[in-house]
């Protein structure tokens, strides 16, 4: 809820020039020019409000008290004023009831514009383009035709009436055709009633009948209070009529915005909102529209792409940085650039500017007026709202999306921090074993710290190697060399790697003589080899057997890497791929929980499979399925079917 | 006897390797020029004349695989690489830029002596002739025979020349274009899967155990290196 720091109240509904002005102005302002001017006297972030002077002192001050106005500038009025007169002054209410609430009361220059208050041109218009033109817009002399024909029609009943009632009664068949007059076709109507209708009572029914003159004072009370209650009548009642349509105004306008939020706020990316609020602009302002967005690079790019490079064209660049900057409407009927083709309105969400909003009638429509300008601020407003919380939407995503990685980095961290400072530490402390015996050295350098060195600083590289593996493969930044290689080959040079690990250890291969070339990375296949062979051998007892399998079926090349060691924990099949995940979280074998999150990223990027089951005899069967490439040639050895 | 002693230009930025390898080399009866950068080391390459020239993938003045080109431009002086990436595409990109071999890091005493020794080997007899022995077999380029423990194997003309290529850069890598390019010809180049299917063949014949290659070994991704005739080979 923002605090507004001034009400202008204005007589009109849609020019704020003529009994609303703001501190001593020498010429009328147009409403913008007196907005602006509220605004740098009140400071940005303090809108001030425009009310018609239609409502009543109370209203406007239950507005003032709502809404914490600070400061009230009534426009007040020299002219004659009957109305004023009896009910009293409403700048004078309002002046005597806001109290604490500074009101400031300007001197209004312009009578003749206020008097022609209900029939502007603009105020038409307004009517016109929000919904059917009523009786308000109506030429004068049609309502003052029209009053004449009911000060008639009255006559004729009351001709008929004087035959049973006295002549004073007659005069509330007048009133009641002023009231008639007033609620149904206007104030001139009205007044065209009272005054008509004053002078055919007296010259019909006030003895001396069929002249004007009045021979009675009884009757000459009666011709005064008749003119003067129509009169009256005829003012109040034209107010309330004024304050219907306003209201009918607001409410069609609170429905078209209130549709345009409903739309919005179901609006689940950026081209729903562009879709919803410029078909919502086409269809009640019948012009086409543009959203303008400024990116984080500076650029201003369009929202919807499709079909609306002809108003890209159309739109001026400079007007649509101006407007941004500035935070000010531009273009056609403003006072900004009003020779352009378009309306600029800023896109103004709550945390700051979000773009422009171009609006491009469609030809010979007149400019908008006031009230049209309102509303399309008011969807404007909505616009960069809808925008904001797409912006905060995808915002929270991504924070939410970091946060995620920032745990996954946190326990890298701590995992990685753990088993490289534990090497790092044994070569530390080894190294400087080294350094302190140094006058030992010629007697033969202490072969066993060296080793312990050597051994450690392998195990380092070994971890460094795999976290480097995994990064990549996370970052996404591998591509595939896919070629075509011999399972036998990968298995060869995978064996010959881990010569030092296996050692002694029997290992078993068995591939068959017809299997299908994998299609594969050779240098990522082989780490998922080496992992698997390595998982295996460092799980499992070294007495223990490892074997290789190979088959293929249904042009798929499944491999098992089968070991007769301690298996995995049940339950724990899928938990082996995560990573960081140790089945044995304490014990002598050291890694980094890396290996098979290597694996099961490889053979997935492979299109392939990889998954572990325990053996029925004991021991763990890895699997691995990878798919055939899609045609092989004549040498590469396809499966002879 | 210093005067013999092969020279070895090292072009490394990071000092601490730089000490280490001079204490390796050095050790190891060569002698040792250091270059902290690329620039340094092509002028060094081209003044001081090296009989070997090892050098860093990663320097901070100027792309390693720069400094193998320029040098091929003017000398055929070996080049071994140095590289801390174990991205298979740099290994190729160095060896076909016109590198010999390449040592990854980290890498032990032996690994990087018995590449040494093998370029060396290369540069002062390019085009080895006549006998040659690697444990059993027994390779005559002069009669065109393949001998296994004294029985000869009968190998198909391409399979005979895929073995000499290997063969006469025995202990070196071998990468695949390398052998397309001697084998079939410039024409079949990126068609990796021949070589493949090829030395799968000419491995059933010579290896006891294919799964387990003890002659043609595989550098995954890269290409193949046939084991050093014994003379070679460092025992470490």
């Amino acid at each position: 809820m923002f605090a507004m720091d001034a009400i202008f109240i204005s007589r009109q509904l849609s020019r704020a020039s003529s009994t609303c002005g703001s501190c001593a102005l020498d010429s009328i302002p147009s409403r913008n020019e007196l907005y602006s001017r509220g605004m740098s006297e009140c400071g940005r972030n303090s809108p001030a409000a425009f009310m018609p002077l239609g409502f009543f002192a109370p209203s406007i001050i239950l507005f003032a008290r709502v809404r914490s106005v600070i400061r009230t500038i009534v426009g007040k009025w020299h002219g004659r004023d009957l109305r004023r007169r009896v009910l009293g002054s409403i700048v004078g209410a309002i002046v005597r009831a806001t109290g604490k609430i500074a009101s400031r009361v300007t001197a209004n220059r312009d009578i003749y514009c206020h008097r022609r208050a209900h029939n502007n041109p603009e105020f038409t218009q307004a009517v016109d383009i929000e919904g059917p033109a009523s009786s308000l817009g109506t030429p004068r002399w049609r309502g003052y035709f029209s009053g004449v024909l009911i000060a008639a029609g009255c006559t004729a009943l009351a001709a008929i009436m004087s035959i049973w009632f006295a002549p004073t009664n007659l005069a509330m068949v007048y009133l009641l055709g002023v009231v008639l007059a007033a609620t149904r076709l206007g104030r001139n109507a009205a007044i065209a009633t009272s005054v008509v209708g004053t002078l055919a009572f007296d010259f019909f029914f006030i003895p001396p009948i069929y002249s004007f003159a009045i021979s009675d004072t009884q009757y000459l009370i009666t011709a005064i209070v008749l003119l003067t209650v129509g009169l009256v009548i005829s003012s109040l009642a034209s107010d309330l009529r004024l304050q219907a349509h306003t209201a009918t105004l607001r409410e069609r306008r609170t429905a078209v915005l209130y549709a345009l939020a409903r739309e919005l706020a179901t609006a689940s990316s950026l081209e729903d909102i562009a879709t919803s609020s410029l078909s919502h602009l086409a269809k009640i302002f019948d012009a086409s529209g543009l959203i303008l967005l400024k990116r984080p690079d500076g650029a201003m790019r369009s929202l919807r792409a499709a079909g609306s490079t002809a108003l890209i064209e159309l739109t001026d660049t400079a007007i649509t940085d101006w407007v941004f900057t500035q935070q000010a409407i531009a273009g056609t009927g403003t006072d900004t650039l009003p020779s352009a083709s378009a309306i600029y309105l800023p896109l103004n969400g709550t945390l700051g500017k979000v773009g422009v909003l171009v609006v491009h009638r469609n030809n010979r429509r007149p400019p908008l007026v006031s009230e049209q300008q309102r509303l399309l601020e008011a969807f404007a407003n909505q616009i960069a709202v809808a925008v904001e919380r797409d912006e905060l939407r995808r915002a929270a995503h991504s924070s939410a999306y970091a946060a995620q990685e920032e745990r996954l980095r946190s326990s890298l961290l701590s995992s990685i921090s753990h088993d490289l400072r534990t090497p790092l530490a044994v070569i530390g402390a080894s190294a400087s074993s080294l350094l302190q015996g140094n006058s030992q050295l010629s007697e033969g350098i202490p072969r066993e710290a060296v080793q312990t060195i050597h051994h450690e600083a392998q195990q380092m590289t070994h971890m460094v190697n795999k976290i480097l593996d995994m990064t990549r493969l996370e970052a996404g930044s591998v591509q595939l060399d896919l070629q075509s290689y011999h399972l036998e080959e990968i298995v060869g040079a995978v064996l010959a790697r881990l010569k030092d690990q296996f050692g002694q250890r029997a290992v078993s291969i068995e591939i068959p003589r017809d299997l299908p070339m994998l299609y594969v990375d050779g240098a990522l296949f082989e780490k998922v080899l080496i992992n698997l062979l390595e998982n295996a051998a460092q799980y499992t007892p070294a007495h223990t057997h490892i074997e290789v399998l190979a088959s293929h079926r249904d042009r798929q090349i499944e491999i098992q890497v089968l070991d007769d060691g301690p298996g995995i924990p049940e339950g724990s099949e899928l938990q082996v791929f995560a990573k960081f995940y140790r089945a044995h979280a304490e014990g002598s074998v050291t890694g980094t929980g890396l290996g098979l999150a290597i694996c099961s990223a490889i053979i997935e990027a492979h299109g392939g499979r990889i998954w572990v089951e325990n053996r029925p005899g004991g021991g763990a069967i890895f699997s691995l399925v990878l798919p055939l490439k899609a045609a092989c040639n004549e040498r590469t050895q396809c499966p002879v079917s | 006897m210093t005067a013999e002693r092969p020279a070895v230009i090292v072009i490394e930025d990071e000092p601490q390797l730089r000490r280490v390898l001079r204490t390796m080399l050095e050790t190891n009866g060569f002698r040792c020029i250091e270059s902290e950068s690329a620039r340094r080391g092509l002028l060094d390459a081209k003044t001081l004349r090296p009989d070997l020239i090892l050098v860093d993938l990663g320097l901070p003045d100027r792309d390693g695989l720069d400094v193998i080109r320029i040098v091929r431009q003017w000398s055929t002086v070996p080049i071994i690489v140095l590289t801390a990436r174990t991205e298979e595409t740099t290994k190729i990109a160095a060896l076909d830029a016109g590198a010999d071999d390449y040592v990854t890091k980290p890498f032990t005493v032996g690994e990087l002596l018995a590449r040494l020794r093998v370029a060396l080997r290369r540069a002062s007899d390019s085009n080895p002739s006549g006998v040659i022995d690697i444990e059993a077999l027994r390779v005559d380029l002069v009669h065109r025979r393949v001998y296994i423990s004294g029985q000869e194997v009968h190998l198909t003309p391409i399979e005979y020349r895929l073995l000499t290529v290997l063969v006469k850069n025995a202990g070196r890598v071998v990468t695949y274009n390398h052998l397309l390019r001697h084998v079939w010809g410039p024409d079949k180049i990126e068609q990796h899967d021949f070589v493949r299917t090829y030395i799968a063949d000419l491995r059933r014949k010579l290896e006891a155990d294919p799964a387990r290659p003890a002659y043609i070994l595989t550098e995954v991704g890269v290409g193949y290196r046939l084991l050093a005739p014994v003379m070679e080979r460092v025992t470490n």
